[in-house]
């Protein structure tokens, strides 16, 4: 089987792309596949990976492959993306897409991202070997629809028993514990839907439903200032296993979020037994059985929790058993050993893209318009 | 306490023949359960029949509402099923037997306990007689009695799932081949197949067969070379032959000038070998070719093969398990239906054309040569055999190799160099947990001592609180040097006695070994040593036999009986399993540890056994899965004369309710940790049952893109979205729009608190007179069973525009409690959702205006009754038959063909009422909105009907929001409600957009609910 070298530019603790590359690592290397990472910022975290310092230039990582002998690269990140078609003559390149936010969150940035994203399409997935996709809304939203689809897992949480009724918060003290997870830092709040969950909580407490609101993520204190303005108890730069008891403690999961690639967090507290409501955004249908059209569907299902502590802790369960069951880092890293030419593992993949390749012809125009449009820019397609 | 009140409506009942129950179920008896309790706990889930009389796997398949609700079925029976008509057996009708034949059923509580006591004396029959005619057409005697009829029935049992099954799984249809040649035509694939035919000119029918299905193959990129003894003219002039693909020589020089061409080839060519008769099938080489170029890295490929009788019948179909070098060191278990790499492997020189009986004889290929991750299984049927190259008649054939010439290869099989490790003799640590049963204990003890021709081992009792007698004979143990005695007094927690065990076993090698096993075979620790030595090989089993001489333990299928089952238990010898498996040495997913030899640096660098979460039961399965994802084999070894007295020294896991508590508890944890596994288990086979019986064939297999699988009826004009389509789930919106409408926060208008206790009937209406005008009268004649009851009752017609005289003049001559809500634009989910915030009563059932009631001036005020009996029903439905009396609903549920996988269809759509039991009232996952009765309060609650979708999915999607709260939804028979389907909305108005929308928000809980 080929060997890989990972690049990304963060590998640092808290960051969803150093999580994924960890965790698919230890299970290709647990298999005796040589796997490797390179990286620009790096924590002590990811010491156990003995991460390498690359440059992202085509020289710096030429020579690391090199040195490595590795016969795959797969870029996670800008701009290691970029340097693939030249690696190309001599490497086996993956462009490993968990995808871009939609630009046009980002009024002050939304050209410059757009310019990125289409630099991707136009220079960089057709000059590439394969373009891996983390979602099937990944491979649609990067506008690539030969993207072949790797869903990440959740399990890296500790799997713990599920929940009973004495583990709900809601029994203890009469109130439903609702939190979500997000960064708070101003840039972000937008597509993270910061301001939907303090809609969501402020009509809660116009309803009079019993509740306790959480919000938990990366910021400074005045980011959270607003959310603690309406009686949400913040929770800041939380560790790993902060957030595991987090997730853990709280009743319900809302994501508010109007982009996600994959939506670690909800896929985490489910995992950890936590029923998490998720809006129909992003990658969410793929990873969340309780998705709900606007917050305020999310409230009925709060009001419904807060009648019948029976129900939400059934369906605390199932969410559990869903993600425990469906969503595996194992899955994961046999997906990829597949892409790496493990054929026990090859053809189950193959069976996957077989039926998602074929897309109802003339239904997306937009979908294939792109696509053709990329594909006869190229001058020489390398393949 | 359900279990002791089931436990007593079982016994009184009448029903279960615990003698029956124990002949049928060796395990059982073995074990020395209670046979009522085992039933009750889990041999009615399993599908064991309580006696000849009632099926329950039939049951089971029959009534999936049961199924789906956990009840054990004789259970539901009794209690509801036979009130409701539901068959036992298929030649058992309740209804038909009651109002046939002189019946005072009350003193016995079921018919079929009537039956068994009085009406099978008196020859009374049991169902329709035409049903015996068409289900037995030989059947001369359609009186015949119902103990005839189960004999029948178990014998075609036997004999007819086969055909069934490739009638429901494995058919190649005309459509479905042209689609495959076409999708071949468009792309090229180079992999070519050269195939050898050894015969002679007595052979020539079977040749001719095999040369026309290889003529046949969709994937036309073949060669067959057909190599006679002999010159014959024959062979060379006949006209089957006549395809430049073929080749005719004689044996003399062949295969050494064979050998240069083929080593001169640039193109990849894999090699087969045929005998006369075999057929490949259609599509055999393309799939084949396919999975070759996906994954170049294929060096050897096989498939399964079934025999094809001298009538065209298809029979004995031999479903193999994945790549097994070990299996493979026994028998040459790959088949006729195996290609492999001729530019990787040479042809061997033949002496004579006799000599090559299979494919591993024509080409030099060694378990040793092979890279486990280049040999690949293909788990379809791809070739028919003939009877005499059939797998059953290799089996018998060949001369079985023993185990210690097989113990001899291990390292070459594994691929170890361990001939200097070999021959020195580690120690054995054996730990044998035990409590109180001190007779089995020094059998077991006295057996090793007695019997073990290995030299190196030590023996650790673990003493778990063990009764006087016991502890008597632990004492007189200890003066044995090789015998220690350990306490670890506490609740009994297997995992954990064992780990303290291996936390001070001096051993290199750690056995695990139940108390109740007797050890039989003198060389049992030489042998499990030789292999769990082997670097890459984990845990090693035994197979283990009951008393009698059936089979206890013949490895673990993982995902069997809904978790993991022992394979072949209670066959009668190990040549009567599956493939003759349990005869040989092989992998495993997992083996038990009743008997399991471990290297303990191996055992301790996993962590020993589950102690937190698994004390009791699984802790063998969860370790050697742990060893399986570590990267190590298992194995299971056919060792003579191991005896496993089962459960004796504890007692079943069904025994007691705390050990059911534990056993579920325990199962729990195993779906949560290895759910993703469950239907991966490489030892075994798709297509090959989980449940309840293992090595049956399976009840549902996931389609391969190949074959057709043709037994769902679809809503709508499934054919044009196309077979190999899959609804694409965000092709209808954008993110940004997707994220639009989420961002949207509208609250909802305040409405009025819902006070009063009645029905508000609601229907959207344009025109139709002939429709709304008969409906609307005879909706007025059920008011007044609401009105007896004190209850409210109205009629909410929202007119979407009518101009025809007729229904207008309706609308104006209506009574006071039928209010006509005008100017309204049709948007099935708005009007609706409009119309219900003007009801004024508790519950509202919104009505199609195609629907016709029947002469029962009770029916909706029985379906009212029938919402409101117990606290979780939300949604009620009414079973729905076309005019012409075919049913066109009773329940949806979801397709699980991967294609178009989570789509609604509704169950048994277009079929007569008399082929299809319609059961009084099922659960389903959701029920039409033609017919659907809800609570208001749930109603709202689930924020109405969906006005995103805009022509359907709404009333599915209502219903799994009901159920996503906690709420199912029935679907009752009212007798006869007729829905003139299609009516008002074109036939094969589609959607996709909302089909999208629908799989998009549903997918995922449809699979995680019904799935």
């Amino acid at each position: 089987m080929k060997s890989i070298l990972f690049l990304s530019v963060v590998m640092e603790q808290g960051w969803g792309v150093s999580l994924e590359i960890g965790e698919i690592c230890r299970r290709l290397r647990r298999d005796g596949v040589k796997a490797f990472v390179g990286a620009q910022r790096i924590d002590s975290s990811f010491d156990w990976l003995n991460v390498f310092n690359v440059q992202p230039t085509v020289k710096d990582v030429r020579a690391l492959a090199r040195k490595l002998g590795v016969s795959v690269i797969a870029a996670q990140t800008f701009p290691y993306f970029e340097l693939l078609p030249e690696l190309s003559d001599e490497f086996e390149t993956w462009a490993w897409e968990n995808g871009d936010p939609t630009p046009s969150f980002f009024p002050d940035s939304a050209r410059q991202r757009w310019l990125i994203a289409e630099n991707k399409r136009l220079r960089v997935y057709p000059h590439v070997h394969k373009v891996v996709a983390i979602s099937d809304f990944i491979k649609h939203d990067v506008l690539w629809p030969e993207a072949e689809v790797i869903l990440l897992g959740g399990d890296h949480m500790p799997t713990l028993p599920l929940k009973t009724l004495s583990d709900l918060a809601h029994l203890t003290n009469g109130k439903v514990r609702v939190g979500t997870l997000m960064r708070l830092g101003v840039g972000e709040a937008q597509y993270k839907g910061g301001h939907l969950f303090l809609a969501l909580i402020e009509e809660a407490s116009k309803r009079g439903l019993p509740i306790e609101a959480h919000v938990a993520g990366r910021g400074l204190e005045e980011d959270a200032a607003s959310f603690v303005a309406r009686g949400i108890t913040p929770h800041l730069n939380v560790t790993e296993a902060e957030k595991a008891e987090y997730l853990r403690s709280l009743d319900i999961f809302v994501s508010c979020s109007l982009w996600e690639g994959f939506n670690l967090p909800v896929v985490e507290a489910q995992t950890l037994g936590t029923l998490s409501l998720a809006l129909d955004i992003g990658a969410h249908p793929e990873v969340c059985p309780f998705l709900v059209k606007d917050p305020l569907e999310a409230l009925s299902y709060i009001a419904r929790a807060s009648e019948d502590p029976a129900w939400l802790q059934r369906a605390s369960s199932f969410a559990a058993t869903f993600a425990r069951s469906k969503l595996s880092w194992e899955n994961t890293s046999n997906r990829v050993k597949a892409l790496l030419g493990d054929p026990q593992q090859a053809i189950v993949m193959r069976k996957d893209r077989s039926a998602s390749n074929k897309y109802e012809t003339g239904k997306f125009p937009y979908l294939r318009q792109a696509y053709h449009r990329a594909k006869n820019l190229l001058t020489s397609p390398r393949r | 306490m359900a279990l002791a009140r089931y436990y007593a409506t079982v016994s009184r009942s009448g029903l279960f023949d615990a003698e029956y129950y124990l002949a049928e179920n060796p395990d059982v008896r073995q074990s020395g359960v209670d046979p009522l309790r085992h039933y009750l706990c889990r041999g009615g889930f399993e599908g064991r029949n309580p006696s000849a009389f009632f099926l329950s796997e039939f049951y089971l398949s029959e009534y999936p509402d049961v199924a789906s609700h956990d009840v054990n079925p004789l259970v539901h029976f009794i209690r509801r099923g036979d009130q409701e008509g539901r068959r036992p057996h298929p030649f058992f009708d309740p209804a038909w037997y009651r109002k046939h034949n002189s019946y005072a059923g009350s003193d016995y509580g079921t018919s079929l306990a009537h039956y068994l006591k009085e009406g099978r004396q008196r020859k009374y029959q049991t169902c329709n007689p035409k049903e015996i005619k068409d289900f037995l057409p030989s059947q001369k005697e359609t009186d015949a009695s119902l103990d005839q009829l189960a004999a029948a029935v178990a014998a075609w049992k036997v004999r007819a799932p086969y055909s069934t099954w490739i009638e429901r799984f494995d058919t190649l249809t005309p459509e479905r081949l042209a689609a495959l040649k076409e999708a071949s035509a468009s792309s090229y694939r180079p992999t070519t197949f050269c195939l050898f035919i050894f015969t002679n000119s007595h052979n020539l029918d079977g040749l001719v067969t095999t040369v026309r299905s290889l003529r046949a193959q969709i994937h036309q990129n073949w060669r067959a070379l057909i190599i006679s003894d002999e010159a014959s003219a024959e062979l060379t002039r006949h006209e089957e032959l006549q395809d430049s693909r073929c080749g005719v020589s004689t044996f003399e020089g062949t295969i050494a000038e064979l050998q240069g061409a083929l080593d001169e080839t640039r193109y990849r060519v894999f090699g087969g070998l045929l005998q006369p008769g075999e057929q490949l099938r259609e599509h055999a080489l393309l799939r084949a070719a396919d999975t070759l170029e996906a994954t170049p890295a294929i060096e050897v490929i096989y498939a399964d093969e079934d025999t094809i009788l001298p009538n065209g019948a298809r029979s004995q179909p031999v479903f193999k398990p994945d790549w097994d070098p070990l299996l493979f060191a026994c028998i040459d278990y790959l088949g006729s239906c195996t290609f492999v790499d001729a530019q990787r492997f040479a042809l061997r020189p033949q002496k004579t054309p006799s000599a090559v009986r299979s494919v591993t004889s024509l080409f030099d290929i060694h378990t040793e040569s092979l890279c486990r991750k280049n040999v690949f299984h293909i788990p379809a049927i791809l070739l028919h055999t003939t009877e005499s190259s059939a797998y059953g008649a290799k089996v018998e054939s060949s001369a079985p190799r023993d185990l210690e010439s097989i113990r001899a290869q291990a390292p070459a099989i594994y691929n170890a160099n361990l001939t200097e490790a070999s021959q020195d003799t580690p120690l054995v640590s054996i730990a044998i947990p035990t409590k109180k049963n001190k007779n089995l204990l020094e059998l077991c003890i006295d057996s090793i001592r007695t019997k073990t021709k290995y030299p190196r081992y030590e023996i650790i009792v673990i003493d778990n609180d063990a009764n006087q007698e016991t502890k008597a004979y632990l004492e007189r143990l200890r003066t044995d040097s090789r015998c220690r005695v350990l306490e670890q007094p506490g609740a009994f927690n297997y995992s954990a006695l064992n780990n303290a065990a291996a936390a001070v076993a001096q051993g290199e090698l750690l056995c695990l070994l139940n108390d109740d096993v007797e050890v039989g075979c003198p060389d049992w620790l030489d042998t499990l040593v030789a292999f769990a030595r082997q670097p890459s090989v984990g845990a090693v089993g035994s197979l283990l036999l009951y008393p009698d001489g059936t089979i206890q333990h013949g490895g673990v299928v993982i995902g069997g009986h809904g978790l993991a089952a022992h394979s072949f238990v209670g066959c009668e010898s190990p040549e009567q399993s599956y493939m003759a498996l349990a005869k040989y040495a092989r992998e495993a997913s997992a083996v038990t540890a009743a008997c399991l030899l471990i290297e303990k640096s191996k055992f301790l660098s996993i962590g020993g056994l589950n102690e937190e979460h698994l004390k009791v039961n699984f802790n063998d399965v969860d370790l050697c899965l742990r060893l399986r994802e570590k990267g190590l084999t298992n194995v299971i070894l056919p060792l003579p004369g191991m005896i496993h007295h089962e459960s004796k020294s504890r007692g079943a896991a069904t025994a007691s309710k705390e050990s059911v508590e534990k056993l579920h508890q325990e199962a729990q944890w195993m779906r949560a940790r290895w759910g993703h596994q469950l239907r991966q288990d490489p030892s075994y086979n798709k297509n090959l049952a989980l449940s309840p019986t293992l090595y049956q064939l399976a009840s549902a297999v996931e389609p391969d893109g190949y074959v057709s699988v043709s037994y769902y009826n679809l809503v709508g004009n499934y054919s044009s979205l196309g077979r190999e389509s899959r609804l694409d789930i965000y092709g209808d919106a954008s993110n940004q729009d997707r994220a639009a409408q989420a961002s949207r926060i509208i609250p909802p208008p305040s409405r009025p608190k819902i006070l009063s206790s009645g029905l508000s009937v609601i229907i959207l209406n344009k025109d139709a007179p002939g429709l709304i005008v008969p409906l609307v009268n005879q909706l007025i004649q059920q008011q007044k069973a609401f009105e007896r009851a004190g209850l409210g009752f109205e009629v909410i017609i929202g007119d979407t525009g009518s101009t025809n005289p007729d229904t207008l003049q309706l609308y104006d001559s209506v009574p006071d409690f039928v209010k006509v809500v005008r100017g309204m634009k049709y948007n099935f989910s708005l009007c609706n959702n409009d119309v219900e915030s003007l009801a004024s009563f508790s519950t509202a059932l919104f009505l199609n205006n195609d629907i016709i009631f029947p002469d029962d001036l009770n029916i909706l005020r029985t379906a009212f009754d029938r919402l409101h009996a117990e606290a979780d029903v939300g949604i009620l439905g009414g079973v729905l038959v076309y005019p012409d009396g075919r049913i066109q609903h009773m329940g949806c549920d979801f397709l699980k063909d991967t294609a178009v996988w989570g789509l609604p269809y509704h169950i048994h759509v277009g079929q007569l009422p008399a082929s299809v039991s319609i059961p009084k009232e099922a659960n389903y996952p959701s029920i039409t909105g033609a017919f659907l009765m809800i609570s208001r309060e749930l109603f709202r609650s689930c924020g109405g009907f969906d006005p995103s979708y805009q022509a359907e999915c709404q009333d599915i999607a209502l219903c799994l929001e009901a159920h996503r709260r906690g709420f199912r939804s029935v679907c009752v028979d009212l007798g006869g409600v007729v829905h003139i389907e299609n009516a008002t909305r074109p036939k094969g108005e589609e959607n996709f957009a909302d089909r999208r929308r629908f799989l998009r928000k549903y997918g995922a809980y449809i699979q995680g609910a019904f799935a």
